[in-house]
């Protein structure tokens, strides 16, 4: 008796430690929602600086939803803030890498900023965005995660128990081509989403050849330049054009997709 | 310890005393400029020669801007040790070398002017150099070898032959220049130029490479759009002057000017890399620089005569269409009006494009597509625009014909496209709000014409929440290992169980000791014949366990029986004692309770169990 009660004021204290758990989440979630919406009325009433001062907010906060950052980007390209506009849609479109209105707005600030416009994806790269998007990379993962847990559940359980021996085959091979398929787009999503790349934030940036404030000035990057980052020291980052042209530039001056 | 490696570690340290002993040397700095003279399509490279102990350490000043001179790249470094016979003694001398690529941006003298370079302590300067820059390109006598690289790494990967080819070896690098065709020096703002690079190259019994600008092409001035060109599959063969040249097309990009009057393209250099044999183990890739000629353009701004007041700034030949999806329905219904504009022209250059507003309807966020591409006469498509419009009341309401103004250079004329308008007949429903609020303000929005705004704001409809990168979370990986974990272990017990299942005498066993535990954990002081079920549990497990026959359990037995599995004797005999106590506690009670028998069962039996 003793023995049953304890273990009841164990399950009763996890059950409310999970309510409480829960309770902060979905008040935090309100709040998050709150700002959003304030960032949104902002922007709707064309007071664009106070929606950047919301989402900006949000996003020091650790939010991330595709939404926010296509907000963000509305936001400062209202401001005329291009670069940064663009460094925001940017971070959006990893996210949400088949979203149509990301890619016009990109496009559009593209030409705003004078750059070469991106090439057009092919038909796999369209295919291939349109299943990356239908969920975030962490969706990606949680996916995979499960058809992995669901694929070895399924063994477990042929392993456990004789009856019903072609379900539990049917199982393990839906649970296995499931997991085959979500592997490698979790896997791709999380490589595009950790792609290192940067946008120049500074018009007619100097790209140094040296990581040295008097190195010589190899080349200027356009504002709002997309570049690849290939290391960085100290406050300075190593990064590199298509064409190979590479160099150092100070870490302020750019900002990390 | 040999008489050959005792002499070998004498001289080693008397080369090292000298070495302590020998004087310092002060340090010596050198600049090295080649060629000189430099052709306008030749490589120069300049090089910063430190020699001395202290060359390791030299600071190297940030080379200067130098007038006449573009850098062609980061400084590239290398480094060498020496050890010569200075003076009767040993002295290590370090030798740095910096150099720096560049491009001659004219004829004539350029000079490079002093640098200051600071080694150990001391700061040397070093003698200005000049450079004769003469037009077009040295030729042979040019520094071969493979195209230099900003790698640090690369020389530790490059082919030490290179250099002894370039050495001994002079090639031959065919007459190359870089020219640039417009289709077109004048023409109206807005119309397409299409600009052609193209590289000429004389005979030559080697091949190109690679070929890109030196730097970014300057269109100040222009809308550009590229065109796509392979300089391979487009080479052909010209003939000028009694000489046959190759003609690779470089690039081929369309211009729209975006201002008026005399624009001039300027002088663009180009990078090319040419393999003078096709065996390219025995011959060194060349690096030239061959530059164009600056190209006027004349740019006429279009006609004021004859310019309607709402002309659309499209230059080309356009056509409008308009079309809605429903042409009945309610108050309140969705009707998708798309307007298209197709054609040939300045169709990305464009500004936003006069649509008229459909009053009778409230207009809701828009779509625009843009399907336009270039091609060699210039660009052309459509650009669509789709609105939807919600009817505010019930009757026959109008959506408004279009109407665009356009310039056809062909012609020289201001023409007008048109399209109908369409009647949308609406039934009664439920009037929509003139006013909306503001969770309905994130949804509506002004209409966008076609690529010239952004996309409205969003909403997140499943509420936002703080992200973190799952794929760096402990708690993932570790739900990951545990399944396959679990499944490992179910696997092992599994293989255990079948083969138990093939030995049952070797599962029985195994059971015996599980089972006294059950039956012994279960007895309560109170039970009548708890003494009796310790007896029979404790019989059950010695025949279980030992084979022992339960109907005729004797200390003869007992003894004969456990000796066969090689029990200890005072194992055996506290077996006998605790057989007999409970034997006897059957009758007369036994100190300690049921309780204190079941333990000392117990023990004995994990004694035994472990003794076996």
């Amino acid at each position: 008796m003793k023995r049953r009660s304890w273990r009841a004021h164990v399950v009763g204290c996890a059950v409310a430690l999970l309510a409480c758990v829960a309770c902060t989440s979905a008040v935090r979630a309100g709040e998050l929602d709150t700002v959003f919406e304030d960032g949104n009325h902002a922007y709707a009433d064309g007071h664009f600086a106070d929606a950047v001062a919301s989402y900006q907010r949000l996003v020091d906060q650790g939010v991330r939803d595709p939404a926010l950052l296509f907000n963000l980007g509305d936001a400062l390209y209202r401001l005329d803030r291009l670069a940064e506009a663009r460094l925001a849609w940017e971070r959006a479109l990893r996210r949400a890498p088949a979203d149509a209105d990301l890619a016009d707005n990109l496009k559009l600030v593209i030409t705003r900023l004078g750059l070469e416009p991106l090439p057009s994806p092919s038909w796999p790269e369209r295919v291939l965005d349109a299943a990356l998007g239908m969920t975030t990379p962490n969706g990606w993962l949680i996916w995979t995660l499960l058809t992995w847990l669901a694929f070895h559940t399924a063994l477990a359980a042929s392993w456990v128990t004789t009856r019903a021996r072609a379900a539990r085959a049917v199982v393990v091979v839906i649970a296995a081509v499931a997991f085959a398929v979500a592997a490698p787009l979790a896997w791709l999503s999380q490589a595009r989403l950790l792609r290192p790349e940067a946008v120049a934030l500074s018009g007619a940036l100097p790209v140094l050849a040296a990581p040295a404030a008097g190195a010589t000035s190899l080349f200027t990057l356009p504002l709002g330049e997309r570049v690849r980052v290939e290391g960085e020291q100290g406050e300075w980052m190593h990064v590199s054009l298509p064409n190979g042209w590479h160099g150092w530039v100070a870490v302020a001056s750019v900002g990390r997709i | 310890m040999s008489l050959r490696r005792v002499a070998a570690t004498a001289v080693v340290l008397a080369l090292t005393l000298l070495g302590v002993t020998a004087r310092a040397a002060p340090a010596r700095v050198t600049v090295d400029v080649d060629p000189n003279p430099v052709g306008t399509s030749d490589r120069l490279r300049v090089s910063i020669v430190v020699e001395g102990e202290d060359a390791s350490d030299a600071n190297l000043p940030a080379f200067p801007v130098v007038d006449g001179l573009r850098s062609l790249g980061g400084a590239s470094t290398s480094e060498s040790q020496n050890v010569v016979i200075d003076g009767g003694g040993f002295r290590r001398t370090v030798t740095r070398t910096i150099s720096y690529s560049f491009l001659p941006e004219r004829a004539g003298d350029v000079t490079i002017p002093a640098l200051d370079v600071t080694v150990g302590k001391q700061t040397v300067r070093t003698q200005p150099q000049t450079v004769h820059v003469i037009a077009g390109s040295v030729g042979a006598g040019q520094s071969g070898g493979r195209a230099p690289s900003n790698d640090p790494f690369d020389s530790l990967f490059r082919d030490p032959l290179d250099s002894v080819r370039s050495r001994t070896r002079t090639v031959d690098v065919p007459e190359m220049s870089i020219r640039r065709t417009a289709s077109a020096t004048h023409v109206y703002a807005g119309e397409p130029i299409r600009l052609t690079v193209e590289l000429w190259v004389g005979p030559g019994e080697g091949h190109i490479e690679q070929a890109g600008p030196v730097s970014g092409t300057e269109r100040s001035g222009f809308w550009v759009e590229n065109l796509k060109t392979d300089p391979r599959a487009t080479a052909r063969t010209e003939e000028r002057a009694g000489r046959v040249f190759t003609v690779f097309t470089l690039s081929q990009d369309l211009l729209y000017a975006t201002q008026t009057g005399k624009l001039v393209l300027p002088a663009e250099s180009w990078r090319v890399v040419y393999r003078p044999s096709a065996f390219s183990l025995l011959s060194p890739a060349q690096e030239i620089f061959p530059k164009s000629d600056e190209l006027p353009l004349d740019i006429d701004p279009l006609p004021t005569a004859g310019r309607p007041a709402d002309f659309s700034g499209l230059v080309g030949q356009f056509e409008v269409k308009s079309d809605v999806d429903r042409e009945r329905g309610k108050v309140g219904d969705a009707v998708t009006w798309r307007i298209s504009v197709s054609g040939k022209g300045n169709l990305r250059t464009a500004g936003e494009l006069p649509l008229p507003k459909p009053d009778a309807f409230e207009v809701f966020s828009s779509k625009a597509n843009d399907d336009v591409h270039a091609s060699e006469t210039g660009l052309e498509g459509a650009r669509t625009t789709e609105q939807v419009l919600i009817p505010r009341s019930a009757g026959t309401l109008t959506v408004p014909p279009l109407a665009l103004s356009y310039f056809d250079p062909h012609d020289r004329v201001y023409k007008r496209a048109e399209a109908p308008g369409h009647r949308i007949v609406v039934e009664g429903g439920a009037p929509v709000p003139a006013v909306v609020g503001p969770a309905s303000q994130i949804a509506t929005a002004r209409p966008v014409q076609q690529g010239t705004d952004i996309r409205y704001i969003k909403s997140a409809p499943g509420g936002l929440k703080p992200e973190r990168d799952l794929s760096g979370s402990t708690s993932i990986w570790l739900l990951a290992l545990l399944a396959p974990a679990a499944n490992v272990g179910l696997w092992w017990r599994r293989q255990r169980t079948m083969a138990e299942g093939r030995d049952p005498l070797r599962l029985k066993r195994r059971q015996a000791l599980a089972q006294l535990e059950k039956t012994l954990s279960v007895v309560r002081d109170d039970e009548s014949d708890a003494l009796a079920r310790i007896s029979g549990a404790l019989v059950t497990f010695l025949h279980d366990r030992f084979g022992i026959p339960r109907v005729e359990v004797t200390a003869a037995r007992l003894r004969e029986g456990a000796a066969e599995h090689g029990l200890p004797s005072d194992r055996i005999e506290d077996l006998v004692t605790l057989l007999r106590e409970l034997d006897a506690a059957r009758f007369g009670g036994v100190s300690g309770g049921a309780a204190g028998v079941a333990k000392r069962v117990r023990e004995l039996a994990k004694l035994l169990e472990a003794a076996s």
